[in-house]
């Protein structure tokens, strides 16, 4: 038996969405695999299904040879899969014993052993070489200490499986070491692990094979030595076969004004030194892995976050922004990446989400001038094309490219000199993603400055001027016109430098 | 316009979720028109009409606090406090300056119970429980836990007289109500309101000033309870300052609940709510004229509480 799991041809829908669309995946017992992908790659609903939280719709799934209908997660404890989450799912005020043993407490009658519990809980901890006490209350001890417990708690529910969801990301540099070197013990006693990170480099130290998932599909499994960080990022994020002719524009408004100047900007823990500048009808792209600080950097400009460092310059006087009240104050707008969190009111009309953030301007004496409403929404329905019955219409109702225009118009309502979006074609189809870049160009030629993010480099490669490349909270480099190339970027962001 | 897209539907639930207490209202009042002795006429009505001025007052309140997804269940003590330095102060002989003095004071406590929910961020019926006692505490000191009584017999008067046949109190509790609903409908604040209410992050990103809106939310709040206060103790020229406005929270919240404001807030439903603290009423009235011990008008009103959630659970799932 060369495997102890397979997953074959795995399907899972959502109303809606397409999920995982034939994902192949296959598991050697004691070997590290990592799973990459981007946001919304199936990473995580792969993982629920193998872990009973989601039923598959399709395929089918071989464990230590036979094939098997997870059904529960307790099917998946059963069958000897763990899995350690992001968030740790453990019991912070119970002692670390306790923890261990949750749920399958060791009995003397009806009582529960505290003795063998402690005893057995204590030579686990030793035989994987950790110095914790089994007495302690769980949350005296850090995040990496947790860890290992959470892990210790697998192996002693005699797993063969570990799955690691972004077990590093609140780890300092010596904690990953401590951690990775467990994980090699795992690998030593046959356990297989499956890794999930955002760090490319963690992933080659660590990682015997690598499986790649784009758009819920089955990219490929590679060996890790066999794979560079380059060929990999383009299989995450790549989409070669899509257009990437530059979207028209006429820039008759664009000028050497500069809108937003941001220097050294210093926001923990994601930002470490952030400078850019973006001029009067200029569209910039920010690139960058997911966690490479993007949103965080436009969060940072808008006054949604406030930095531990660095000035902000709006038209060349620097500026103290506390609230994204402050951002609309100096004429800012954020279209941001989750619209559903973010964005809509949801059970709130279309008329009024789309006035919502120009209120002052159709009220006199706080009274709303209705008439004058009616006449800035009919514009920006017309003009954008939103499909709506009515203004009256809630939101919610709405397809997804609809209330992305409205979001839009709600910001062009307030007259703006600068835009950020933030992921502006995520989740909506593809004729409807046109539509947005398009409208994103006009809103340029309008003479506004505007922030692109986007993960899709052919997106970017489309619609911008220049583009800044992050990395680890850092701007690794920029690229103008027309350099701005899918190759280019996963250059710089593979190798950190330009 | 594009009339493209998304079809309009009716839906069910959505109808029975918001205007399910208006059809409860004509239910029992038909009802009780042909199965109860003597419930058609003046006297009743015109009880329904002024014995529910105080869960009105309350309740619409409280409706703009519940349409924020805060509570504020200090509205009982807020009455007996303002009551009774108002009390104090007209007992005085200083009639103007006790008006005023009870009404800053229900505004200030407002502003602070809503600034240390928004700026601390703190569950609101954590800092308005706090509230709750602090305010029925001053309220006992400031008269070592007596009953006041104003001494004005004007005052007193004053509420008992009608206008056009419509008690005086009924005119009040109306036009605060018709007051609040054009707040809410006619002006940008109303917007706001709901908007935090039903997305709070979105209305913050959308620059919405959160702390302004919800700081006023909980000031009309206290200001209504001021009112029913005021009206309370002009009623009765009597100020108790251990049992005014008792419990009377969980009337308003109830009222709000039953009148189609959903509990995790968004759009506020004031008439919605003055019909639902009627439908209360009328239990009771109803429960009473028919020689049924009180307590069961108590079981109906929690069974149709529970109903009323139904609904609202039944509309945001449909």
């Amino acid at each position: 038996m060369e495997y102890i799991l397979e997953m074959k041809d795995i399907q899972k829908s959502f109303p809606g969405v397409r999920a995982l669309d034939g994902i192949d995946f296959r598991l050697k017992p004691g070997e590290i695999h990592s799973l990459m992908g981007e946001n919304g790659a199936g990473k995580s609903t792969l993982i629920k299904i193998l872990t009973g939280v989601y039923r598959k719709d399709g395929g089918s799934i071989i464990f230590d040879g036979r094939e098997v209908e997870i059904n529960s997660t307790i099917d998946a404890q059963n069958m000897g899969i763990s899995t350690v989450y992001q968030e740790l799912n453990m019991i912070p005020y119970l002692s670390v014993g306790e923890n261990i043993f949750l749920g399958r407490y060791p009995k003397k009658g009806n009582m529960i052993d505290w003795k063998k519990l402690y005893k057995d809980a204590g030579e686990l901890l030793q035989g994987m070489g950790l110095h914790i006490d089994a007495q302690a209350i769980l949350n005296t001890y850090g995040t990496a200490a947790q860890q290992m417990i959470s892990i210790a708690r697998a192996i002693s529910l005699n797993c063969k499986i570990i799955v690691l969801d972004e077990p590093t990301s609140s780890l300092d540099t010596d904690e990953v070491q401590m951690l990775f070197q467990l994980v090699k013990e795992l690998k030593e006693k046959g356990i297989a692990v499956i890794f999930i990170s955002h760090r490319l480099d963690e992933i080659y130290e660590i990682s015997d094979r690598i499986t790649v998932l784009k758009d819920g599909h089955y990219e490929g499994t590679y060996l890790a030595s066999e794979l560079s960080q380059k060929e990999l990022i383009t299989k995450m994020i790549g989409r070669e076969l899509e257009q990437s002719e530059k979207i028209e524009r006429s820039y008759e408004n664009s000028s050497d004004e500069c809108i937003i100047e941001l220097d050294q900007i210093i926001s923990k823990p994601k930002l470490k030194d952030i400078s850019l500048r973006i001029k009067k009808g200029e569209i910039v792209g920010l690139a960058g892995l997911l966690g490479a600080g993007r949103t965080e950097t436009a969060q940072v400009i808008f006054g949604y976050t406030v930095p531990d460092a660095g000035t902000i310059k709006v038209k060349d006087a620097s500026v103290i922004l506390r609230t994204p009240r402050d951002g609309l104050q100096h004429k800012m707008a954020f279209c941001t990446e989750n619209r559903r969190e973010e964005g809509i009111i949801p059970n709130m009309s279309v008329r009024d989400n789309i006035l919502l953030s120009s209120l002052a301007s159709i009220s006199r004496h706080g009274f709303l001038d209705r008439a004058k409403g009616e006449e800035i929404v009919n514009e920006y329905i017309e003009r954008f094309h939103i499909k709506t019955p009515d203004a009256g219409q809630k939101i919610k109702n709405l397809s997804g490219g609809n209330q992305q225009k409205v979001i839009l118009a709600r910001w062009l309502a307030t007259q703006p000199d600068f835009i950020i979006f933030d992921e502006p074609t995520r989740g909506i189809d593809v004729g409807a993603k046109k539509d947005v870049e398009i409208l994103i160009a006009q809103i340029a030629d309008m003479g506004l400055g505007v922030l692109l993010i986007s993960s899709e480099m052919s997106e970017l490669a489309r619609n911008c001027d220049r583009v800044y490349v992050l990395r680890d909270g850092k701007i690794a480099g920029e690229i103008y016109g027309a350099e701005i190339r899918q190759e280019n970027i996963t250059k710089i962001i593979a190798e950190g430098k330009r | 316009m594009q009339r493209l897209g998304v079809k309009k539907e009716f839906n069910f639930w959505d109808i029975l979720g918001t205007y399910g207490v208006f059809i409860t209202f004509f239910v029992l009042f038909v009802g009780n028109s042909i199965f109860t002795k003597n419930f058609l006429s003046m006297t009743t009505v015109q009880n329904i009409l002024s014995q529910c001025t105080t869960p009105v007052l309350l309740g619409i309140g409280m409706t703009v606090v519940i349409a924020t997804s805060g509570i504020n269940i200090s509205v009982g003590s807020v009455m007996a406090m303002c009551a009774m330095v108002a009390a104090k102060l007209i007992k005085e002989g200083m009639f103007v300056q006790g008006m005023a003095a009870g009404l800053i004071l229900a505004l200030l406590c407002g502003a602070l119970t809503g600034y240390i929910i928004i700026k601390f961020d703190i569950q609101p019926m954590i800092v308005s429980l706090a509230m709750m006692f602090v305010l029925r505490g001053v309220a006992k000191l400031l008269n070592d836990g007596k009953n006041m009584r104003p001494g004005n017999s004007a005052l007193n008067s004053f509420f008992y007289e009608t206008v056009a046949g419509i008690p005086v109190r009924t005119v009040i509790w109306f036009v605060c109500a018709l007051a609040l609903f054009i707040l809410i409908s006619k002006t940008r604040f109303g917007i706001c309101i709901e908007s935090f209410g039903d997305n709070s992050r979105a209305a913050r990103i959308a620059g919405i000033n959160i702390v302004a809106v919800i700081v006023a939310c909980y000031m009309i709040c206290n200001v209504m309870a001021y009112v029913a206060g005021v009206i309370e103790m002009g009623y009765s020229s009597i100020v108790d300052p251990g049992n005014m406005g008792l419990t009377k929270e969980m009337d308003a919240i109830a009222a709000t609940v039953l009148g189609g404001t959903s509990i995790d807030g968004g759009k506020p439903h004031i008439w919605g709510t003055v019909c639902g603290a009627m439908v209360l009423q009328m239990i009771s009235i109803m429960v009473n004229m028919n020689n049924v011990p009180s307590s069961y008008a108590k079981i109906i009103k929690a069974a149709i509480i529970i109903l009323a959630i139904y609904f609202q659970g039944m509309k945001k799932n449909n």
